[in-house]
């Protein structure tokens, strides 16, 4: 399955009602037409404001998505556009076409609601819960070469929620915000993406997609994408592969990371962790993720998913 | 037209100022004419570290908001006619100062002087995009420390997205630490932020002393730190050098003056 495919359908439905991109031709709005007018406009000035002039005179290219463009919106996006100097140059919709959806009912299904007990707050963060389960193995029971590196967390439900939403979180609005320093290309269209290292602290790439960097990752930098990560360098920041689904992999020409996410797994180095001089391959086997040296080939249920 | 360079390491207490101040000292020892920015504002010692502190009447946000000529608040360097401070304010804060403001304060700067090196806060907020904002190229300072590392790591990208371009300076080498395996060498440092590096400054006492009685360790000239500088200094000015073909025989003139002044 396309990797780009299967996580927008899990993710439809909690994604905002507009995004701002950058991509190499100038800013895309992308617009989820069912969600009414308000929220669309309100969401584009929202971002807009954020960085008033950092798209100035640029073009603007709309792309419509889930259902048409409610009527007189166009008009309202044409009105922001004036306002911020941005010149509106085609409304369509995204190259690849997503499976329509039916209305956004089921939100239930996209952000699982855990049962908590009363009282308990969810944490958006990695906070360790009473009922997660820490366990930490020796090797890996499916390969010889195993790293005893990772300590896998299964995680509650919240915290793979918050994990699953690439497009909600930092990706698009990485792009914008202020924070949005990073010097790399930012072209944010689904399919495989190469940058060009090193991916330094405090930069976020996020893609729908596989990732190719070449170069390092340094601490403090995380890489995200849908698909699969490697790294032509040293990983050592932090890395999340599937995003959105259950398999992917990781590999690095040196593996030495601050924490491994694949898919709703998460592993973090062992303190005592030696990094081995070779590159690494680490992947979901459903239970946990494993590392192990890479041999020029990859599991044979990882070649299929790509 | 000069350059502007600014120095800056996102963490604290890596020796920004005392780097500024020491490069500065240096490069004017090999004949440029050199004016030293404090945009550290509401927390100036580059002053002090100068020994100016007493001379100041006129600081950068008087100069900005017009309440006198740029030139007015410069101080000349009690020990040498081509070296100048333009103090920071003490009683502002840092938001007193937009990037704009300080575009156009450098760029009339670099009108008159070859290097104007800008000593840049601590942090990454207002004082950082102020201090970047008029610079043409930044040393990153770093000690090597895993935290100062780190930031000097988010700095450079920083500097790269505002299209400044960055070199390294590493502080505070000890050769017997790193010998130990108890310090990051040099190499690990280069190897995290892949930057151009000028040089390694080795810990020196010498540099604490001189700091504190706001003398720049080039001037007193014997330590292993001062020369080090003096290494940096020609190295960022011999830069110029290839850069700019017509000015290079007298660059080279003064390099070598500067060179012959400095083995004391």
């Amino acid at each position: 399955m396309d990797a780009a495919t299967a996580v927008s359908n899990d993710n439809e439905d909690t994604r905002p009602p507009a995004l701002l991109r950058g991509t190499a031709k100038g800013l895309e709005i992308h617009v989820i037409g069912s969600a009414g007018i308000g929220p669309i406009v309100e969401a584009v000035t929202r971002r807009l404001e954020e960085a008033p002039s950092f798209f100035r005179g640029s073009d603007v290219r709309i792309k419509v998505e889930s259902g048409p463009l409610p009527a007189g919106c166009l008009g309202k996006l044409d009105e922001l556009a004036t306002q911020y100097d941005l010149r509106i140059v085609e409304v369509g919709t995204p190259l690849v076409k997503e499976k329509a959806k039916p209305a956004p009912s089921s939100d239930a299904d996209a952000v699982p609601q855990p049962n908590l007990a009363a009282g308990s707050a969810p944490s958006p963060v990695l906070a360790p819960a009473d009922d997660e389960v820490i366990e930490i193995f020796e090797e890996a029971p499916t390969s010889s070469g195993a790293n005893p590196l990772a300590a896998v967390q299964a995680l509650t439900t919240e915290e793979l929620a918050a994990f699953d939403e690439p497009t909600k979180n930092a990706a698009p609005i990485a792009l914008i915000s202020p924070l949005a320093e990073s010097p790399l290309p930012l072209v944010a269209e689904p399919g495989t993406r190469l940058v060009v290292g090193p991916v330094r602290s405090g930069v976020i790439l996020d893609h729908q997609g596989h990732l190719i960097v070449f170069g390092d990752v340094n601490p403090g930098a995380e890489v995200r994408a849908t698909g699969n990560i490697v790294v032509l360098g040293r990983l050592r920041g932090t890395a999340h592969a599937g995003i959105g689904q259950d398999v992917g992999f990781i590999l690095a020409l040196r593996l030495e990371p601050q924490q491994l996410r694949v898919g709703r797994k998460v592993a973090r180095a062992a303190d005592s962790d030696t990094p081995a001089n070779e590159a690494e391959i680490a992947y979901c086997t459903g239970e946990q993720i494993v590392v192990e040296r890479y041999l020029g080939k990859l599991p044979r249920n990882l070649a299929t998913s790509i | 037209m000069g350059r502007a360079i600014v120095i800056t390491s996102g963490k604290g207490g890596v020796g920004k100022t005392t780097t500024t101040a020491n490069l500065g000292a240096a490069i004017a020892q090999l004949g440029h004419s050199v004016v030293l920015v404090d945009a550290d504002i509401g927390l100036r010692n580059l002053d002090v570290v100068m020994g100016l502190e007493n001379r100041i009447v006129y600081h950068v946000v008087d100069a900005i908001r017009g309440k006198c000529t740029v030139q007015k608040a410069l101080i000349k360097d009690r020990r040498m006619d081509n070296l100048w401070l333009l103090p920071a304010s003490q009683t502002d804060d840092k938001d007193a100062v937009t990037p704009d403001d300080m575009r156009t304060l450098i760029f009339e700067l670099k009108a008159t002087h070859d290097f104007v090196l800008i000593d840049c806060p601590a942090g990454i907020e207002q004082g950082f995009k102020n201090a970047i904002a008029g610079a043409d190229e930044a040393v990153v300072v770093a000690t090597p420390e895993v935290s100062s590392i780190r930031d000097a790591d988010r700095v450079v990208g920083l500097l790269a997205a505002a299209d400044v371009p960055a070199r390294l300076v590493v502080n505070r080498i000890s050769a017997n630490l790193v010998k130990k395996g108890d310090m990051l060498s040099q190499s690990d440092v280069i190897e995290i932020l892949a930057l151009e590096m000028l040089g390694a400054i080795p810990l020196d006492d010498e540099v604490i002393a001189t700091t504190n009685k706001g003398v720049p360790a080039v001037l007193e000239g014997k330590s292993l730190a001062a020369k080090e500088f003096i290494r940096i200094a020609k190295k960022l000015s011999g830069h110029e050098v290839e850069d700019r073909a017509p000015v290079g025989f007298f660059t080279r003139i003064s390099r070598a003056l500067g060179l012959s002044a400095t083995p004391a």
